[in-house]
């Protein structure tokens, strides 16, 4: 082999080695960069919001450059001039092989060039390009390796560092979607009253990924006042029920109907109505059997809303726990108001107005004799229903036992039953003290008439009360 | 395998080797010197040899004729020198027929060696006359030019105490010298072997170990060696380092010179640098042997500006700098 062939052949092979040194070396700086950026926009996300896009394309591109630029670098071509001064560099050789590199190109064939080739050739010969060139672990490798575990750490452990930042880019919309399409499967099997419906519209809002926090919030605020809406016309149907037992318990044959209603047990309450009503029907009692069947009907719708109050009360509980859990994953949550209802909203709330039809209704079938004029108003919310024009009035104590019907005490001083004692919503603990109510039977008529005395959910009462009195006295 | 060419490294290394150890019979200490000052008369260049009296420098020359049978002469330079003291003068002689005739005389500087001492007491012109030789290798006088015997080879020494009523040599002048050397004041050793040595009844005597031909195949020797381009970028490297003005120059230069070295710079350090390189039995260059030179050869070429002065930076300071921080081409 000639001179130049040996001093080529160990060149290339040191070549070779840098190259390949190089690569790895620029592979794992290439590496490092990129797991970097990655972290550094894996934690500035979250901070981008609806500019996170931008950044992931700007990012894409520069990393894609850098990729090229790194590449470039890494594989382009290592001149046998380089390899020739990095073996005289590693091996000492003084320029020996750079020199003879050169010389084999450039320089004409002198005695002392040949001379200095056939050197160079013979000092090639015995170089260990493997041992020169070792195949190095680039040094940032663990630099390297520890970022590619923070990255991953970043992603899997924190999981909220990856998968917030759209619901963050949506101005910390509380995300349960597949929660609120749970719930909303359970309102199908409810009447189609205009509760259930707010309810299942505001859960279909919810149910939409891109809902913003605003429209959540107002579907939130919805299923809270469609709840309060059930909970006054199941407070209302409650005192209907009682009512209608109170009529019901003078009649013998209803007798254990009423201590069913009086009991909350609407099914079998019904059950022995519906008895009533067959047997009406076979002992030709026409009259009597609508009026059952009448009956029947109030006690099932009453049935049904309050069955509709307690499944809206718990899709509202649900809610609330589910709204609580996505707000504390929301960084901006903390700030708002809380929407969800009040602990004891699930409760039915006792209100005078809805009693008002039922009752009416019922002491009419009794006695349709005394009915004067018509009744009017509302069968439920929290307003009272209009006086019957030129009814007959009762006492007032007796309207205002009747108010306190629900919390009269049972056995023991409890009330009778737990469920009928329902604690009003903040708002209208505000407007009306039930307490009041019941301390207010006692007191003499002075003190019911005094104003600062009467509490402010009964002051229509009264005041219709008197109105109604002075108009009987003119008659 | 002995190739002619390792055969002739070999006779170089030998007899450079020869003539060092022969002076060093005399010489005490310098080695370095020594070797550099072979270096140059190798190198077809000429010393500018610097150190306080009687270190030794006009001893060192002195012995080097001796030992390598070349002839010498010294000229004691004075203020009161002329040219033609040097390169001698044309005289009237007459014939045997009585006829008048013009015939030049030749001064001192027809010798192969040539000490010049103490060259800075002589005023410019004489200078420039002595400086002129070693340039051209000849003599012009009497409307005809006279070349040297080779090798001509000049050693001027200068003493940097006592400056008053000198002449310097102008920087353009200390260009033409290939290397500028520094006798150092002797240790308490050297000193001893010197006191030994001269102070007894037989002094040490050289034997002439190297004749006048074989001087000048070394030369040629020399001049053979092949250079890489990588290596004399090195070189040039160097030398732009050394220019405040240059886009190379180093960030001293900048701040401590005022001009720096010429291209006879470059030629020095390349030259210097193939003895050197033949000296370590190599027949190319290596940037090693650049930068083995680089002191001697660009120390005297630098000019430094009046900050150097204040802060007593001296061109060695410099050069060393620049070659800590200047790279050698990696291809």
């Amino acid at each position: 082999m000639k001179d130049r062939e040996v001093i080529h052949a160990a060149l290339h092979e040191i070549a070779r080695r840098i190259l390949l040194n190089r690569v790895l070396r620029e592979l794992v700086y290439a590496a490092g960069v990129v797991l970097f950026s990655l972290l550094v926009f894996q934690l500035i996300r979250p901070a981008a919001g609806r500019a996170g896009m931008l950044l992931v394309a700007g990012l894409g591109i520069g990393l894609a450059c850098f990729c090229i630029y790194v590449a470039w670098r890494a594989f382009r071509r290592v001149p046998l001039s380089q390899a020739a001064g990095e073996a005289d560099a590693r091996a000492r050789l003084r320029d020996e092989l750079k020199s003879a590199c050169w010389f084999l190109t450039n320089e004409g064939a002198t005695p002392f060039v040949r001379e200095q080739v056939a050197r160079a050739a013979r000092t090639a010969q015995h170089l260990d390009p493997a041992a020169l060139v070792p195949t190095r672990t680039p040094r940032n490798l663990p630099v390297v390796t520890a970022l590619a575990v923070l990255l991953a750490a970043t992603s899997w452990v924190m999981p909220q560092l990856s998968h917030s930042w759209e619901t963050l880019a949506r101005h910390d919309r509380p995300a349960y979607p597949k929660e609120a399409a749970d719930l909303r499967a359970r309102l199908k099997e409810l009447p189609p009253d205009p509760e259930v419906q707010q309810v299942e519209q505001a859960l279909s809002v919810i149910e939409r990924p891109e809902a913003s926090a605003e429209e959540v919030e107002r579907a939130v605020k919805a299923v809270r006042e469609a709840g309060e809406q059930m909970n006054m016309r199941a407070a209302a149907a409650s005192e209907a029920l009682a009512d209608l037992a109170a009529t019901m318990a003078g009649r013998a044959d209803l007798a254990r109907a009423a201590g069913a209603l009086e009991d909350g047990r609407t099914q079998e309450a019904m059950a022995q109505i519906q008895r009533a009503v067959r047997d009406a029907a076979e002992g030709g009692m026409d009259t009597d059997r609508e009026t059952l069947q009448r009956t029947l009907r109030i006690v099932e719708e009453a049935d049904a809303v309050m069955q509709a109050r307690n499944e809206i009360a718990e899709i509202q509980r649900e809610m609330q726990d589910f709204h609580a859990l996505s707000a504390q994953h929301s960084p901006y949550s903390p700030g708002q108001p809380d929407p969800s209802p009040p602990p004891e909203a699930g409760r039915v709330q006792l209100h005078s107005g809805g009693v008002s039809q039922l009752g009416a209704r019922l002491r009419l079938d009794d006695d349709e004799s005394k009915q004067e004029g018509s009744g009017v108003g509302m069968g439920s919310g929290d307003s009272p229903s209009l006086a019957l024009e030129g009814a007959s009035t009762a006492r007032l104590d007796v309207q205002l036992q009747l108010e306190a019907v629900r919390i009269e005490s049972g056995e023991g001083g409890e009330p009778a039953d737990a469920s009928w004692f329902l604690v009003p919503s903040r708002e209208q603990a505000a407007a009306a003290g039930l307490a009041s109510v019941r301390e207010g039977q006692a007191y003499t008529r002075a003190d019911v008439m005094s104003p600062a005395r009467i509490p402010l959910r009964q002051r229509q009462l009264v005041k219709d009360y008197f109105i109604n009195l002075h108009e009987s006295q003119d008659q | 395998m002995n190739t002619v060419v390792d055969r002739q490294i070999q006779a170089f290394r030998d007899q450079f080797q020869r003539v060092r150890d022969e002076i060093a019979r005399v010489i005490v200490g310098n080695e370095d010197v020594v070797a550099n000052v072979m270096t140059c008369l190798l190198a077809r260049g000429h010393v500018l040899l610097e150190g306080i009296p009687g270190v030794g420098k006009t001893k060192l020359v002195q012995t080097m004729a001796d030992a390598m049978h070349l002839r010498f002469s010294r000229v004691q330079f004075t203020p009161d020198l002329m040219p033609g003291d040097i390169i001698g003068t044309s005289i009237v002689r007459e014939d045997d027929s009585g006829k008048k005739f013009f015939e030049f005389q030749r001064g001192p500087i027809f010798s192969n060696m040539v000490l010049a001492d103490e060259i800075n007491r002589a005023t410019p012109k004489t200078q420039s006359a002595l400086l002129e030789a070693m340039q051209e290798n000849s003599v012009s006088a009497g409307g005809s030019t006279h070349a040297l015997d080779q090798p001509f080879f000049v050693l001027a020494t200068q003493n940097p105490i006592e400056m008053e009523g000198t002449y310097p040599l102008p920087e353009a002048q200390m260009d033409r010298f290939l290397f500028k050397l520094k006798l150092d004041f002797p240790d308490v050793g050297q000193l001893h072997t010197i006191v030994d040595r001269t102070t007894q009844q037989n002094e040490p005597e050289v034997e002439r170990v190297l004749e006048r031909e074989q001087i000048l195949d070394m030369r040629e020797t020399v001049r053979a060696i092949p250079v890489a381009r990588p290596v004399q970028e090195y070189a040039i490297r160097l030398t732009l380092a050394t220019h405040p003005e240059s886009s190379g120059g180093h960030e001293m230069a900048r701040k401590y010179v005022r001009f720096g070295s010429s291209p006879r710079g470059t030629q020095s350090l390349i030259l210097g640098a193939k003895v050197h390189a033949l000296m370590n039995d190599r027949v190319y260059v290596s940037c090693e042997d650049v930068r083995a030179v680089t002191l001697p050869a660009m120390r005297h070429r630098i000019l430094l500006n009046f900050e150097a002065e204040a802060e007593r930076i001296d061109p060695d300071q410099i050069l060393q700098r620049i070659l800590e921080t200047v790279p050698e081409p990696k291809e």
